[in-house]
């Protein structure tokens, strides 16, 4: 009995010691996050992690299936698409696309649409009305029209891939710090920091702008997932990035046609955007929670 | 209260005006439409005078959107009158600058009725309480901040320990002390106190007052203490200003205005608020008539549609403050030249309320 006691309880001790140093620091759910360092890891060190080039296949092992199946090449984990190029090496170099655009675009964005908010919250009047009607603007162009028609002007091209992600989300940052920055300039704590002596720049710095970041890099977050989401469905429909990258989108595009005699060729990329996309989002949340003082454990 | 009344006279005679308002105006537009026309004005402040002496207490008391708030943003430079002006040691506010201002910052500092908004929730309470402190003292070492954070929050019935704290680890009782902390960090000559219990506990109110009153007793601080709550005000002030759309229509020594009220409107708050005894004879006055509306100011006497004894006169005739005893004044046409003042004074000689009251 004893004995049995002993052996059960070190490992079941060790896991609850573990989850409660997780929930004591509040770090962040641990699945998410492992998919997410994952993701970067893969994004960052593609070259090195990668067993295959991205773009050159060999023709005679075109189609391969992956590993555990019939007729499958060990050295293809995830089996080969149409022109013989291996799905896994592919995915990583798709993972370093997919954080070079959301990681660009979404910093670009953020700074600007947070700083085009905030003027407009805090000042008001004619530049409020301009930046709004701006926005409006924006927001009621159809997302898809002006992506086609920037890649029909420009070509397909990183950085047109990341002007369309910016023109498209930047009215959301907008229009979301203008919002809360009215909310929060009605404060009292405002009205006090006017009385403490603090100008106008501290006041936006120490107390404005504080208070809108959290809901700012939750936005961002959840962006990461939606920038993802939107260079898959600009390659998949062939105005993204060009095709000497491997992207997911892309990926799923060559692949959809053979889904049923080789659907490991759309169906892995599938997989892998509907994870990140998924853990990002989970992050989004934890990191709002992490950031609002009134939800942090004492 | 006796002893209090008679400090604020002595106030009143010998030192300088610490505040002095001016023909205080506040209109703001109201803006309609696509293209924001003006379709009228509201007259949320509408020519006020007032003078608060070191170390005394001005009541301000109305109903809800008679101007207080207002009057006390002017008064805290957070709003710029439309017409008239504060002076604070005689010199107008809205021309401050620099070291100016921050002395000025330094000598008036507030606080404000909702403690869960008052406080930054991304600031510690030492941060929060020392900030008035450091934003105008630019170079103050951090050593003596640190002394003076505790020496503030000690003062307030707080451990200093909690400096460390975020507002969201206080109680509702605990952040007002943590508010009146940060006021009074910079030796202030004069706090203003909008509605400073209203959100608060009944229990936690009456500590709240008392800690008001220990503050000034000790800092001889003078107080701008705005409150819908006259047992308060009466508790509190030296004087009491009655405030109706804008206007002042009755001012002067809290126990006068509290016991002899000259102005019908006056009488009527305060028979609201007196804690009606079962045998107390006295009959709740109950206003009738229509919600008054700074947007919509009535011609004549601003109180004339709800006022029980109004007369021909006060539809057409604005009535001005005039003096009716010692320091006290009265806007309205119908109050006995000389015959109910002189017993709400105890007797006091016209011509002396005059000189008094043309300051
Ligand atoms: N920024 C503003 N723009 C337009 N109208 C305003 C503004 N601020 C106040 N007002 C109006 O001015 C009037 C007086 O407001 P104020 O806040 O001074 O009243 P108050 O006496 O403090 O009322 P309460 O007891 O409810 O706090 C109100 O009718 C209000 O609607
Ligand atoms: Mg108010």
């Amino acid at each position: 009995m004893s004995a049995r006691r002993v052996a059960q309880v070190p490992p079941l001790r060790w896991v609850l010691g573990l989850r409660s140093f997780w929930k004591q620091h509040r770090l962040p759910p641990a699945l998410p996050l492992l998919i997410v360092i994952v993701f970067l890891v893969c994004a960052v060190f593609a070259g090195l992690i990668a067993p295959h080039p991205q773009n050159q296949g060999e023709l005679s092992k075109r189609l391969l299936p992956p590993t555990g199946m019939a007729k499958a090449d060990s050295s293809y984990l995830l089996g080969t698409d149409g022109q013989g190029r291996d799905i896994l090496s592919r995915l990583i170099y798709g993972a370093r696309m997919a954080l070079l655009i959301s990681i660009v675009s979404i910093a670009l964005t953020a700074a600007l649409g947070t700083f085009i908010g905030l003027l407009a919250g805090l000042f008001g009047g004619k530049l409020d009305m301009v930046v709004m009607r701006l926005v409006d603007v924006s927001m009621s162009i159809p997302a898809i029209l002006i992506a086609v028609l920037l890649a029909a002007v420009f070509g397909a091209s990183v950085q047109n891939v990341i002007i369309i992600v910016i023109i498209l989300i930047w009215p959301a940052y907008a229009r979301l710090v203008r919002g809360e920055t009215l909310s929060v300039k009605q404060a009292d704590y405002v009205a006090l920091a006017r009385v403490a002596g603090c100008s106008r720049l501290t006041i936006m710095r120490r107390h404005i702008l504080p208070n809108v970041l959290p809901t700012v890099l939750v936005l961002m977050s959840l962006h990461v997932a939606l920038v993802i989401v939107m260079e898959a469905g600009l390659s998949f429909l062939g105005f993204g990035i060009p095709p000497k990258y491997a992207t997911w989108g892309s990926m799923i595009q060559q692949g959809y046609q053979q889904l049923q005699t080789s659907w490991w060729v759309a169906v892995f990329p599938c997989i892998v955007i509907v994870l990140t996309v998924i853990s990002f989002n989970i992050l989004g949340d934890w990191v709002r929670d992490r950031l609002d003082p009134k939800l942090r454990q004492v | 209260m006796s002893d209090q009344a008679m400090a604020g006279m002595a106030g009143a005679t010998d030192a300088l005006p610490l505040i002095e308002a001016h023909g205080l105006r506040k209109h703001f537009p109201i803006l309609r439409g696509l293209f924001r026309r003006q379709t009228g004005t509201v007259k949320a402040v509408d020519g006020v005078d007032f003078v608060i002496h070191p170390g005394e207490t001005l009541g301000l008391v109305g109903e809800s959107g008679c101007g207080k708030t207002t009057v006390a943003k002017m008064v805290l430079r957070l709003e710029v009158p439309s017409e008239g002006a504060v002076t604070f040691r005689g010199g107008d506010i809205a021309k401050l600058r620099g070291d100016d201002l921050r002395r000025y910052r330094r000598g008036v500092q507030a606080v404000l009725q909702d403690p869960y908004t008052a406080l930054n929730p991304r600031l510690t309470v030492g941060r929060t309480v020392s900030e008035p402190l450091t934003e105008t003292q630019k170079g103050i070492a951090k050593s003596e901040v640190n002394e003076r954070v505790a020496e503030a929050l000690t003062s307030v019935g707080l451990l200093p320990r909690i400096a460390k704290d975020y507002p969201h680890e206080l109680s509702g009782g605990q952040r007002q002390r943590v508010e009146v902390a940060r006021a009074i960090i910079t030796r202030p000559e004069c706090i203003v106190l909008d509605e400073p219990v209203s959100a608060a506990d009944v229990s936690i109110r009456a500590e709240i007052i008392n800690l008001l009153q220990d503050v000034q007793a000790t800092l001889g601080v003078s107080y701008l203490l705005i409150s819908h709550d006259l047992a308060v005000v009466q508790r509190m002030c030296h004087r009491i200003a009655v405030m109706y759309l804008g206007k002042f229509v009755e001012v002067g020594p809290a126990r006068e205005v509290a016991t002899g009220a000259l102005h019908p409107y006056t009488q009527v708050l305060l028979s609201n608020a007196l804690p009606s005894h079962p045998d107390d004879a006295g009959e709740e006055i109950i206003l009738t008539g229509e919600v008054p509306s700074p947007r919509n100011v009535p011609p004549g006497c601003p109180f004339h549609p709800r006022c029980p004894i109004a007369a021909p006169i006060c539809r057409e005739v604005v009535p001005v403050l005039s003096a009716e005893g010692v320091g006290h004044e009265v806007a309205c046409h119908l109050v006995e030249r000389g015959g109910r003042n002189a017993a709400a004074a105890g007797g006091a000689p016209r011509a002396g309320a005059a000189s008094e009251a043309g300051r």
